[in-house]
């Protein structure tokens, strides 16, 4: 126990020191190139994600002595508030940007972006069919596609190996659909004397080992309301608002229990930090956790596995991507320049995809080798390309999104029932929506 | 006829002084203008512009700007979260401003009785103040974590921790409880700056006349540094019921749920991340309006007694 503890005080200790020393070259702009040409690329990808593109970057100045590069990352805490401020100002914003794909219709419908992947297909610098149709949908409106997917990602479990051992269960053997998961859940709890949930003398207030953790509610449940054959809200322009429906109240409940029924789940999400010191047994989370546990495990110590079956309809998970979007008022030999870093980007993305984890939004590149070389990338890609789907199409995407936030952050701390949490969260989207 | 020159030169002499005069208010002026400028631009601007915006339907991103009347009050009336939001801001604000005056108080007490170290302890207890709340968030954060260094320490003697971020009853003391530690500093060298304009002769007084150390500190002390204690009420008070940061960084912009969602926040999220910004204006105003009518009832209860 104690050396648990001494373990979670050095954690603790060294994350104080290490925290705001990463965010110390968020914000200052680099200029990349020598060239006349100046784009201006405001860019959300930070940690070795921002790493991997600043190279890129470094790279296509030096082989376009024409261009200037004045690359600035921006932590997402705060990206869309300066993006949409400097956009709306007319001066002193991007030319080139880095956009979630879930907020591309806020910019896109408003005509703030152009759609830059379209005239990249119609000249031929990038093929259409080399990216996901169902990417590639979510960011097409009125038959144009806007933005130029990057990368592509989902999610998964991070399963921890030395307590799959220590419960019997076989590394290459995830969990086949919801009561198997709830087993396997149960086989990976261990409170203070060893006990599993059931056993005789389980001690449910002094668990050793938690089972599982949530890093963001939005990426565990979203899969699941798509299991359970429903959704937030349907697409625009005629939204409706489904995460009152029974559907969604099911998928929700599932949630629910594993925190108030089976106590299994924590209600708050605890960072995945402890799965390294053996006090987490799986965490469920997006691709782009890889990078933290490749660089701190010791070898072999994690596994992914898919997003588990648990819902009645079909298997799902989350397939998000960062875009690159162009804004609408860019000049003309500047978005030709910006054209070419786009096709540089997209073309190396095989590199990003090596150095972070997060799998390239081509096709292309893809290629099987990659498996040997990241551990998520089989099970990742494998379950993207079957079950993945993107977000729905909204202009108030990040209004829904807080909304929901709240809603089962409110629901896992037990302030609110699942019923009256969602019925509330309806109302308030209902609201926005209008 | 021979009046004429004298009056010339009278006349002379009058315009001479009046162009003097106007040279000196143009001076004046001009001295003032940077100031002026400044303030039209930066605050009588905004504040006109605030008011204004309060009345239109403002969609940033939409490029959409019409005039709506009340529309924006109604919305508001309307918003369960405007309510909520402004429930906790007013929570956070009374908590805060009670802690931090006691807690500065006594600082400043302490430090006032003490010889030895004295400069150095005003230091210690002030240096909070010049940290950022990113700094603040990010470390108060760490340490308030399920798995952080507070939770081990009472896992250490033996006690069990709690979720002071995620637990809807513990957030908002949690955060008042940071705040109160960020900024103590200074209210405390207010206090005691307040408490050594009190003349030694009434503490000597009250002393010969038989006065505790409790009589005096209710019955001289606090009387005489009333100004000071209703000046940090005041504006404790305005300061805290704008709490943005902490909950911004700490609880992922007011969680669990809405238990640290504040007013400042809705503001915010409305202007600046849904684009709503005659919206988000119309709250701001009656944000203001609310600081007003604090203010002044602290004003009036506190400020009627005589001033020694």
């Amino acid at each position: 126990m104690y050396t648990r503890l001494a373990g979670r005080v050095l954690l603790a200790l060294l994350l104080l020191v290490a925290l705001p020393l990463s965010a110390q070259d968020e914000g200052e702009v680099q200029e990349l190139g020598t060239g006349e040409i100046e784009i201006n690329f405001w860019s959300g990808l930070g940690g070795p994600d921002g790493q991997s593109m600043t190279d890129l970057i470094t790279r296509f100045a030096e082989e376009n002595p024409d261009v200037t590069i004045n690359y600035q990352i921006l932590g997402w805490g705060t990206f869309f508030d300066k993006l949409s401020a400097a956009i709306v100002a007319g001066s002193g914003g991007p030319d080139l940007m880095t956009l979630w794909h879930s907020v591309v219709p806020q910019y896109a419908l408003t005509g703030h972006i152009m759609p830059v992947a379209e005239q990249m297909f119609n000249l031929g610098m990038l093929d259409k069919d080399d990216f996901s149709p169902a990417l590639l949908d979510s960011v097409t409106f009125d038959g144009e596609v806007f933005p130029v997917p990057f990368d592509n990602y989902g999610s998964g479990l991070y399963v921890n190996t030395h307590l799959l051992e220590r419960a019997g269960i076989a590394v290459d053997d995830p969990p086949e659909d919801g009561e198997e998961f709830l087993e396997y859940v149960r086989l990976l709890t261990w409170d203070e004397n060893g006990n599993n949930p059931g056993d005789d003398g389980f001690d449910a207030d002094n668990i050793a080992v938690w089972p599982l953790s949530i890093g963001w509610n939005r990426v565990t449940v979203t899969p699941a309301l798509y299991q359970w054959g429903t959704d937030v809200i349907t697409p625009a322009p005629d939204a409706e608002v489904l995460i009152d429906s029974e559907a969604a109240k099911a998928a929700v409940q599932y949630f629910h229990d594993l925190v108030f029924q089976h106590h299994v789940l924590p209600g708050v999400n605890w960072s995945g930090e402890l799965m390294l010191n053996d006090g987490l047994s799986m965490y469920l989370d997006g691709a782009w956790v890889y990078n933290f546990y490749n660089t701190n495990m010791e070898d072999g110590q994690i596994v992914f596995w898919p997003y588990p079956r648990l819902g009645p309809e079909r298997g799902s998970t989350i397939m998000w991507s960062h875009t690159l979007a162009v804004t609408s008022n860019i000049e003309p030999d500047v978005l030709d320049a910006t054209m070419r870093l786009i096709q540089f980007l997209s073309d190396n993305s095989k590199e990003h995809s090596i150095k972070t984890g997060m799998p390239s939004a081509r096709l292309s590149l893809r290629t099987e080798d990659l498996a040997d070389q990241i551990w998520t990338f089989g099970p990742l890609t494998t379950q993207m390309a079957a079950e993945g789907v993107p977000e729905y199409q909204s202009e108030r995407f990040t209004e829904v999104e807080n909304i929901m936030a709240a809603a089962y952050s409110s629901i896992f701390t037990g302030q609110q029932s699942v019923e009256e949490g969602l019925d509330d969260a309806a109302q308030r989207i209902r609201r926005a929506l209008r | 006829m021979k009046s004429k020159p004298a009056t010339t030169d009278s006349g002379r002499s009058s315009d001479w002084t009046l162009t003097n005069k106007r040279r000196e208010a143009i001076a004046g002026y001009l001295f003032l203008a940077p100031y002026l400028v400044f303030f039209l631009v930066f605050l009588a601007g905004p504040v006109i512009s605030a008011f204004v915006t309060a009345f239109v339907e403002w969609e940033l991103l939409r490029g959409t700007y019409r005039f709506i009347g009340l529309e924006n009050f109604q919305l508001m009336m309307e918003d369960d979260l405007f309510w909520i939001a402004m429930r906790n801001s007013l929570y956070f604000a009374l908590m805060t401003t009670v802690g931090n005056v006691i807690v500065a108080l006594c600082a400043a007490l302490a430090l006032k009785s003490i010889r030895l170290g004295h400069t150095l302890f005003r230091v210690i207890m002030y240096a909070p103040v010049v940290l950022s709340i990113s700094v603040i968030g990010i470390v108060f954060s760490r340490l308030l974590a399920p798995f952080g260094l507070l939770n081990a320490g009472l896992e250490l003697f033996g006690h069990k921790g709690f979720n002071y971020l995620a637990d809807p009853n513990l957030v908002l003391p949690s955060l008042s409880l940071t705040t109160i530690w960020w900024g103590f500093g200074f209210p405390m060298l207010i206090f005691l700056a307040a408490l050594y304009a009190v003349p030694e002769a009434l503490y000597e007084a009250a002393r010969i006349d038989g006065a505790g150390r409790r009589q005096i500190l209710w019955r001289v002390t606090l009387p005489l540094i009333r100004p000071a204690l209703l000046f940090i009420i005041v504006t404790q008070f305005i300061a805290h019921i704008q709490v943005f940061g902490q909950p911004y960084i700490m609880t992922n912009g007011g969680g669990p749920g809405y238990s640290s969602y504040t007013i400042v926040l809705h503001i915010y999220r409305n202007a600046f991340s849904y684009y709503h910004m005659g919206y988000a204006g119309a709250m701001a105003l009656s944000l203001g309006v609310v600081m007003f009518v604090f203010a002044l009832a602290q004003f009036r209860l506190l400020g009627r007694y005589t001033e020694y």
